[in-house]
């Protein structure tokens, strides 16, 4: 739950800085995938965190943003039975496809398919997924201490 | 063989379902959820604010001076104003509007919806649609209220429309965020007077924004012959990436500002 927590205010304060929110790394998402990856079990309270902090600055598709991260942390969850989760390829790979997912899903609920904005999308999906080694790395590095 | 406990996966999807149906519920939970955000922004801003304590200082001491300068001239101007012969018509029109400042405590961390939380809500007089500007320009106007914070949607949302018009030739669309950083002036005429740098301002049509608010700069103008129709793509005025401080202003001053048709607002 640190990780999570971690993640969470991290993204917010990178909202601050970061003056459009496209290149901002969706740390809510890689804290999520991390922490589901390491305690499968949790993954609902884990979630349900993750969709009230997301809440916060929803203009609409409240619900179905809320529900989006609570299904990712299910997924997340599930594919524990088979995969090692905890393994910080897979948890990269888990964490591209679960942001490509989530951000298809916000361009699909706000028709926003044009050109442009297709390549933030793509350029949001690899920041993201080029941030989470650095995150879990840095994860790694407070675990050891 | 012991069962391992699902109280508290019942329980997790039993408050979801309530956080996602049950407004009330959601809006008390959002409530406490920006307790923590408030006194983070507070203490963030004591600690930024420490090194400029200096400076602060000397600004200060200029300001008051100019603030002094402003009393004698206001002053001297409201004893024009008394001897003067409109001076009756004048105290009768609509007095200047009035705002409130609210600082950002949060921002949108979903890219396709640019919102941000003030620290000011329904207790200090906000409403749904109350306007709020930055010095630059309009920065967007208030969609969900609180009782001390709001949710402000900015004009770059994909969903924000507002009746614009151009400064310069006074052709008037509707301008619509495109959720990347710009606007677009639709719903122009094939022939609008309308080129690079013109000024765009609030139409003061449909009631919530006052007329000529500085909303933007168009930066391309698109002539569609085919459909016979123009489009321009507006810079909005506002520093939107890096807000701060805004000023909303409270529903009777944008009725005033509204009669007035005028851009400006004293704190």
């Amino acid at each position: 739950m640190r990780v999570l927590i971690g993640c969470l205010a991290a993204h917010q304060l990178l909202a601050h800085v970061v003056p459009s929110p496209w290149w901002l790394p969706d740390l809510t998402l890689i804290g999520l995938v991390l922490s589901v990856g390491k305690a499968p079990q949790r993954w609902a309270v884990l979630s349900l965190t993750v969709g009230c902090f997301a809440m916060l600055w929803m203009a609409r598709w409240a619900g179905a943003i809320f529900l989006g991260y609570l299904l990712c942390g299910w997924a997340v969850g599930t594919l524990a039975r088979w995969w090692d989760t905890a393994d910080a390829r897979i948890q990269g790979c888990l964490v591209l496809a679960a942001g490509a997912a989530m951000t298809l899903g916000l361009l699909w609920l706000d028709h926003l398919w044009s050109l442009p904005v297709l390549g933030l999308a793509l350029a949001r999906v690899l920041v993201t997924g080029g941030c989470t080694p650095l995150v879990r790395r840095l994860v790694d590095t407070k675990a050891r201490r | 063989m012991r069962t391992p406990p699902r109280t508290v996966p019942i329980l997790a999807v039993a408050v979801a379902a309530l956080l996602v149906f049950h407004r009330p519920f959601r809006d008390l939970t959002l409530t406490f959820l920006r307790l923590p955000l408030t006194a983070v922004r507070a203490v963030a801003g004591v600690l930024l604010a420490l090194p400029h304590l200096p400076s602060l200082a000397q600004e200060n001491a200029a300001l008051r001076a100019r603030l002094a300068e402003r009393q004698l001239e206001s002053a001297r101007l409201r004893e024009l104003l008394r001897r003067t012969q409109q001076g009756q018509a004048l105290t009768k029109a609509p007095a200047a509007p009035r705002g409130i400042v609210a600082m950002v405590i949060g921002r949108s961390t979903i890219p396709t919806q640019h919102t941000v939380v003030l620290n000011q809500g329904e207790r200090q007089g906000l409403t749904v649609n109350s306007v709020i500007l930055d010095a630059a320009g309009v920065t967007g106007r208030v969609i969900d209220l609180f009782p001390s914070s709001c949710l402000v949607m900015l004009v770059t949302d994909p969903e924000s429309r507002i009746a614009a018009s151009i400064e310069r030739s006074r052709e008037t669309g509707l301008l619509a965020g495109r959720g990347r950083g710009h606007c677009e002036l639709i719903y122009l005429d094939a022939q609008a007077d309308i080129q690079e740098g013109d000024r765009v301002v609030t139409a003061g049509l449909g009631g919530s924004f006052p007329k000529g608010l500085v909303l933007g700069k168009v930066t391309r103008v698109v002539r569609d012959e085919p459909s016979g129709s123009t489009s321009a793509w507006v810079s909005p005025a506002a520093h939107l990436g890096q807000l701060e401080e805004v000023l909303c202003l409270l529903p009777d001053a944008t009725a005033s500002a509204g009669a007035r048709g005028e851009g400006r607002a004293t704190r």
